[in-house]
């Protein structure tokens, strides 16, 4: 016998190496190359399907959250008159007071707010050549156009805000195209989908008149009594009365991730609007609808001057009682959403991992039952429990790491193909050129291969016990 | 000295409702170096007494010693190291593993034991060489005679230079003129390389043939004890 180093137990200390013990089971499984790949093909379709559907979860989140996010749009707080929490409500349970023009000065006086204006939506009938019908009709302060704002112009530019000038949207001249294309014929507003820059370009300069009164009656309708410093035409002979304005900028609604058509005009302007324009409507307390009154507001805009004074801003705000909703609240709302919905999915996907554990440890179940002799020869030549334990637990790490690299692989691939074909058959056009409702990120891929294996390892763990345990002798007497 | 002391040794089975004595007060002393076979019918107890003397069993009672160091008082771990560094096992089936080279199986008690490649592979080849299969080395078990396996079998239990040779019916599944090979080969590596053998063995004329002593075990107890003179080589240097 040799003289071998001795643990403080009187245990030799020498014992298999793990570098060996894993080439030991890898060799295991090369001798087994179908059942091996059987099994694996089992964890590469449970992690594929996990990678396929966390990828659309993080995927939306991902574009849902590009749509939101975009430099000056982070400084912008809006101030609402509830408590905004989608998970507590409806919020017209809660106390709903309309802003007045006390609340603005409050608000804009705040430290750390460049500017206050009251979020003012009218809805307006229009002319652009004689054709006309009714569009929503935003009223900006100059201090509100952020860079993607200035970006999604495709002709012209922002009016300056002093005069009786408008940024009409490209889907309102496809409109204006579309009806006077079939003015003589059928009575269509279906959107011309072939208006181009190049074309909205020749708008630029166009009179555009908000049409007032007159015998059409309904939208845009209003006995009141024309502000001093709106420039109005008529009565013509008809009744009606018109705001003329001059088109000087198209943008494309597209480009903010609008669907909607409108048009987007100065404050001051739109504040000398709204008087001879129809009411807002808003909820009322007790859930019914009610005409807002001249100098009510439902909410009001604040920006603040930098994006690190933003917390303050707010915090200042929610001291004087208000109520304030920024992008990134909206952002938080979107993770809660997605992470929900890529819970869902990934548990959905988790089935199929589920299966591959079972085939797993079935697998691993008839190794040892094909094997038991020579667990009980090696064994005999002085493999120790652990090392038993760990050939069957390696191989099925091994059967995980491969599953899961395929899966992987795999599921990535789908994602691609996917991505082609939302694009090719739901995502159509310009919009969605650059979406991709399929991401895999590094993380997601590390994160899946860890799972497979952890997955792999917990269906190879009682096999693994089972084979450690048995006894020598009786395994080498198995036939 | 001594290579291995039995006190006493009992070992007991519950079998259904009854307890069977597999083992029934044995006590004996085997020398150093010696080739010793044990005789007897199907359940005298002489595989109980092999797989208690490997460390592959327990006994119910007594005491076995190897070299001095008593077994029973061994942790299960410290009994995988004894069987790693001090015992070979050579089994009637030969139970080589079928998905490895017969090199491979050789090195298989070093692999285990922590021994690293190259060194493997040195003394896994000296003893294939010592059984004459060097050029053997690469085939399978399946690629290999009976004979051929089980002098495998021998040159892998010796390649840990164990100090016990525990052989189990060795030639059970051999013709008789391949057991023959097998049965020398046994009895040259105990000269030449000094190790202990205790050989279970149904035969009788074997037995007496090969080996210098010779124990009968008959239910649990043993009950002839023949020893021949020491005219071995090994004897003259013992």
């Amino acid at each position: 016998m040799e003289s071998r180093p001795q643990g403080r137990d009187g245990a030799c200390v020498s014992r298999m190496r793990l570098s060996d013990t894993f080439r030991f089971s890898l060799a295991n499984l090369v001798q087994r190359k179908l059942r091996t790949a059987l099994t694996m093909i089992g964890v590469a379709v449970g992690t594929g399907a996990i990678v396929l559907m966390v990828s659309f979860g993080v995927g939306l989140q991902n574009e849902l959250v590009n749509l939101f996010e975009s430099g000056e749009s982070l400084l912008m707080i809006n101030v609402i008159p509830f408590k905004f929490n989608l998970f507590a409500g409806r919020p017209r349970a809660q106390k709903m007071r309309p802003f007045s023009d006390d609340d603005l000065k409050k608000i804009a006086a705040v430290d750390g707010v460049q500017a206050a204006w009251p979020d003012l939506q009218l809805r307006l009938r229009y002319e652009v050549d004689k054709s006309g019908s009714t569009t929503p009709v935003y009223a900006i302060p100059i201090e509100s156009l952020t860079q993607p704002m200035r970006d999604m112009l495709v002709a012209g530019e922002w009016w300056d805000g002093k005069r009786q000038d408008v940024v009409v949207s490209l889907e309102l001249l496809r409109k204006v195209k579309a009806r006077q294309a079939g003015t003589q014929g059928e009575q269509h507003d279906a959107p011309d989908p072939t208006i181009t820059p190049a074309e909205a370009q020749t708008f630029l300069g166009k009179e555009l008149s908000f049409v007032f009164g007159g015998s059409e009656g309904g939208e845009g309708t209003s006995s009141a009594t024309p502000p001093p410093g709106l420039a109005i035409d008529g009565p013509d002979d008809k009744g009606k009365r018109r705001v003329k304005c001059r088109i000087v900028g198209v943008y494309d609604e597209v480009k903010v991730g609008g669907f909607d058509s409108g048009v987007y005009i100065p404050y001051p302007f739109g504040k000398l609007l709204r008087v001879i324009a129809p009411p807002q409507w808003r909820f009322t307390e007790e859930g019914g609808m009610q005409p807002m009154k001249q100098g009510e507001y439902l909410s009001i805009i604040a920006k603040a001057r930098s994006i690190e004074e933003m917390p303050r801003v707010i915090e200042r705000l929610e001291a004087l009682e208000y109520n304030t909703l920024t992008v990134k609240d909206l952002i938080s709302v979107i993770d809660k959403f997605t992470l929900a919905l890529k819970a869902g999915l990934g548990c959905l996907g988790g089935i199929g991992l589920l299966v591959a554990f079972f085939g797993i440890v079935n697998t691993m179940f008839m190794a040892i039952l094909e094997r038991t002799r020579e667990i009980g020869m090696l064994k005999a030549l002085g493999a120790r429990d652990r090392d038993v334990r760990r050939f069957f637990l390696y191989e099925a790490a091994a059967i995980g790491l491969l599953g899961a690299l395929a899966g992987l692989g795999g599921g990535w691939l789908l994602s691609m193909l996917m991505n082609l074909l939302a694009r090719t058959f739901v995502l159509k056009g310009e919009r969605f050129a650059n979406w991709h409702l399929f991401q895999v990120s590094f993380w997601m891929a590390a994160g899946s291969i860890a799972f497979g294996v952890l997955v792999a390892c917990a269906a190879g763990l009682l096999p693994a016990i089972r084979a450690s345990r048995l006894d020598p002798v009786t395994a080498l007497r198995h036939e | 000295m001594n290579a291995v002391e039995a006190l006493g040794l009992t070992k007991a089975y519950r079998m259904g409702g009854a307890t069977v004595m597999a083992l029934d007060g044995v006590t004996l002393s085997i020398e150093e170096g010696d080739f010793v076979a044990v005789v007897g019918r199907s359940g005298s107890g002489k595989s109980t007494f092999l797989h208690l003397l490997g460390g592959l069993d327990r006994p119910s009672g007594g005491e076995i010693r190897v070299k001095g160091e008593a077994l029973s008082s061994k942790s299960p771990d410290q009994l995988a190291a004894y069987r790693r560094q001090s015992v070979g096992f050579v089994f009637q089936s030969f139970n080589l593993s079928t998905t490895m080279s017969a090199l491979q199986n050789v090195e298989l008690p070093l692999l285990l034991d922590g021994i690293g490649s190259w060194e493997r592979r040195e003394r896994a080849r000296e003893l294939l060489d010592a059984v004459g299969l060097d050029e053997r080395r690469t085939h399978r078990p399946s690629q290999l005679s009976g004979g051929e396996q089980q002098r495998v079998a021998v040159a892998r239990s010796l390649v840990n230079r164990p100090a016990l040779l525990l052989a189990d019916e060795p030639t059970g599944n051999l013709d008789s003129e391949t057991a023959r090979e097998v049965l020398e080969l046994l009895q040259r590596m105990n000269v030449e390389r000094k190790v202990t053998i205790v050989m279970v063995t149904h035969d009788r004329p074997t037995a007496d043939q090969y080996a210098r002593r010779v124990l009968e075990f008959s239910d649990g107890r043993v009950v002839s004890d023949i020893e021949k003179p020491r005219t071995t080589p090994l004897a003259q240097e013992g």
